[in-house]
């Protein structure tokens, strides 16, 4: 199995648990999955991302990955990009077998997001 | 209260690259203003994030890496236990239902209120739902931000404050006059009122130069008779 079947994977098995509220992680800058906490007061519909996990993964956060649950297209929402305003981090948004990655160009100042695929691991 | 900030990596470039800043503080009202005043790029930064112009918001974590909520922005007093280290982190956050994302993140970002002012009056009372800007939004984040707790609260506050005025008779301030005074002052009066309770009281930063209390003074008058009360302002018609 890849990094990236490995990453995948992890997420989507995070996800899946979590339903239907939606899941958040770091991944790392090796590329591994770290779960960590939702705190939003409706998680269902929102996610926060624990901001003691940030402190943790301080040098060594590649991305965020939250899920949609039950999306079977889930694109990134409006805030969800409005979120993606850090431009250090990438973020991916999924839900079974779907990922989409999204993050902020500073060269054209707006959030770019591709099918999440293994060539965007660099 | 002595605070050392921890700033984290991906903010420190608001920061001159500084990691860890230490400054006085009794609230985080101090704390962020402290920020603000020493470094003109986080200031700047937080202008954004507080108008909503960026969609970047912030959060504090106490010493024991917990987070600190709005309830605690509330209180708005550090405590010496938790509160002698504060860490500033990036807040990541997302939603799949438009506009209820900023009333959502108010629970923990340190600007969630400077939002909720800048989107108007109803947006005040609506919580972050104010940077929506429209009227279904401030509505949801009232009922969001205004939980009976946090009503009852306000009310209480409200009587208490009330009771506490009417306790307290402000004192009459010295009268305005430039009628015709004559009195030795050799000696040393009682310090006077010159204000009283609830008046504001600004707050400065960095260096000040603060005058004393006025101890004694005098106008010498000359050349006029010696019954006649000078005024000080006909001298120099």
């Amino acid at each position: 199995m890849t990094v990236y079947q490995k990453l995948l994977e992890d997420m989507s098995k995070h996800a899946a648990g979590e339903y239907p509220k939606e899941c958040c992680g770091i991944i790392t800058k090796d590329f591994e999955y770290v779960p960590c906490k939702n705190i939003s007061p409706k998680p269902k519909e929102s996610f926060v991302l624990d901001p003691v996990a940030l402190l943790d993964y301080e040098d060594t956060c590649w991305g965020v990955f939250h899920s949609h649950p039950g999306d079977e297209n889930p694109l990134p929402s409006e805030d969800d990009k409005k979120g993606a305003a850090f431009d250090e981090y990438k973020f991916i948004v999924g839900f079974g077998n779907k990922f989409y990655l999204y993050w902020l160009d500073r060269n054209i100042d707006a959030i770019r997001f591709d099918d999440f695929k293994e060539e965007h691991l660099i | 209260m002595r605070v050392k900030i921890h700033i984290h990596k991906i903010l420190q470039k608001y920061t001159k690259g500084l990691a860890v800043y230490e400054c006085e503080a009794k609230d985080f009202t101090d704390v962020k203003n402290a920020l603000k005043n020493i470094f003109p790029k986080f200031n700047d930064y937080y202008s954004l994030v507080s108008n909503g112009s960026s969609g970047e918001n912030l959060a504090f974590l106490d010493k024991n890496k917990k987070v600190i909520t709005s309830n605690h922005y509330e209180i708005n007093t550090l405590n010496k236990n938790n509160h002698t280290e504060i860490y500033l982190i990036p807040l990541v956050y997302g939603s799949g239902k438009a506009g209820k994302m900023l009333a959502i993140v108010a629970i923990v970002a340190i600007a969630a209120f400077a939002i909720s002012s800048a989107g108007g009056l109803g947006a005040l009372f609506g919580g972050a739902g104010g940077a929506a800007g429209g009227a279904g939004g401030a509505a949801g984040g009232f009922a969001s931000f205004f939980t009976p707790q946090k009503l009852f609260g306000m009310v209480f506050r409200l009587i208490i404050s009330q009771i506490i005025s009417s306790l307290n008779k402000p004192p009459k301030k010295p009268a305005e006059t430039d009628a015709p005074v004559r009195k030795d002052n050799n000696i040393f009066e009682g310090l006077a009122n010159t204000t009283a309770p609830g008046t504001n009281v600004p707050i400065h930063y960095g260096q000040m130069r603060v005058s004393g209390q006025l101890i004694s003074g005098f106008v010498e008058t000359l050349n006029h008779p010696k019954d006649e009360d000078p005024r000080v302002g006909d001298r120099f018609a």
